[in-house]
């Protein structure tokens, strides 16, 4: 038989779920950015996801590994369903508002940084934006790709050492 | 610059966010708020009929019910009880013989000659 929550535990897993959107929406929103490659898919999935979770009739033991891994997943469903929906963001994960302070240097460096991560492979470029943007760790990364983490930490280091080069830094 | 320096470097710059709105369409707008009120009520009902009822308590529930419906059945008149029949009162007034009339064991062609008064008393309303 189906275990069922409690009224009280329904409630509990609704707050974790406010708090974690609150707390990593530019994470989870990054994540899903870095498989979907536009923002209006991006946010499509992190709805999907959260209403799926709030249908959720266990509590998972990490609730925010598995908010990210539910994000990424229907990011790819979304990328499945509708393909070519409209361009890429020049910025790609980052932020293409630029603030008050932010010099023409910087600027320039975030654009070679999205266009970097856009030549990696789609392994490299998801790792690198879960573990350094989304504080994922390797192990959870791993447990979400369902692959080991030394192949996980490979594509990470490999990904990296490509933007480097490419941004000749 | 090193590796870490480079890390760091990437670290730093500004994440793109969702829109402002994103919130209220995923926890207070439909679907999502209907999503969980809607799951809430459900298992509420649900959960109230797979609630795990000892057996000697639900035993124990029928036999009251049915104790409770019998007396209250014969409480108030319900069910199929016989009519009330009038009260007859017959009383021998005079006997020929000192014969016992009761006793059909013995032919008698004078049985029960003499006199009858007959009393009848209508019951009483309920």
């Amino acid at each position: 038989m189906q275990k069922l929550l409690s009224y009280k535990e329904m409630r509990t897993l609704r707050r974790e779920m406010e708090r974690i959107y609150d707390q990593h929406r530019s994470q989870l929103f990054t994540c899903a950015l870095a498989v979907t490659r536009r923002p209006e898919l991006a946010e499509d999935a992190i709805h999907e996801a959260f209403c799926r979770g709030l249908r959720l009739t266990e509590v998972p033991r990490n609730l925010k590994a598995y908010m990210f891994r539910s994000v990424r997943n229907a990011a790819i469903d979304q990328l499945r369903r509708r393909r070519r929906t409209s361009n890429l963001t020049q910025d790609y994960i980052f932020d293409s508002s630029a603030g008050p302070g932010e010099l023409a240097e910087q600027r320039q460096f975030k654009r070679l940084a999205a266009r970097a991560l856009l030549k990696l492979s789609k392994d490299e470029s998801e790792t690198i934006v879960q573990h350094l943007y989304a504080d994922l760790t390797f192990q959870e990364i791993a447990d979400m790709r369902e692959r080991s983490i030394g192949t996980v930490t490979s594509w990470y280091r490999r990904g990296l050492t490509k933007m480097k080069d490419y941004l000749e830094v | 610059m090193n590796m870490d320096d480079f890390e760091a470097r990437l670290k730093r710059l500004p994440l793109a966010k969702p829109s402002e709105g994103m919130r209220r369409r995923i926890f207070e707008d439909e679907p999502g708020r209907l999503v969980f009120w809607r799951r809430q009520k459900r298992e509420w009902f649900v959960g109230l009929f797979r609630r795990r009822i000892p057996v000697g308590w639900a035993a124990a529930f029928a036999l009251a019910a049915g104790i409770a419906g019998m007396s209250g059945s014969q409480m108030w008149g319900g069910g199929a009880t016989a009519p009330l029949q009038p009260v007859v009162h017959v009383q021998i007034m005079k006997s020929p013989s000192d014969r016992n009339l009761f006793d059909f064991t013995i032919p008698a062609e004078d049985f029960m000659p003499g006199e009858l008064t007959v009393n009848v008393q209508a019951p009483k309303e309920i």
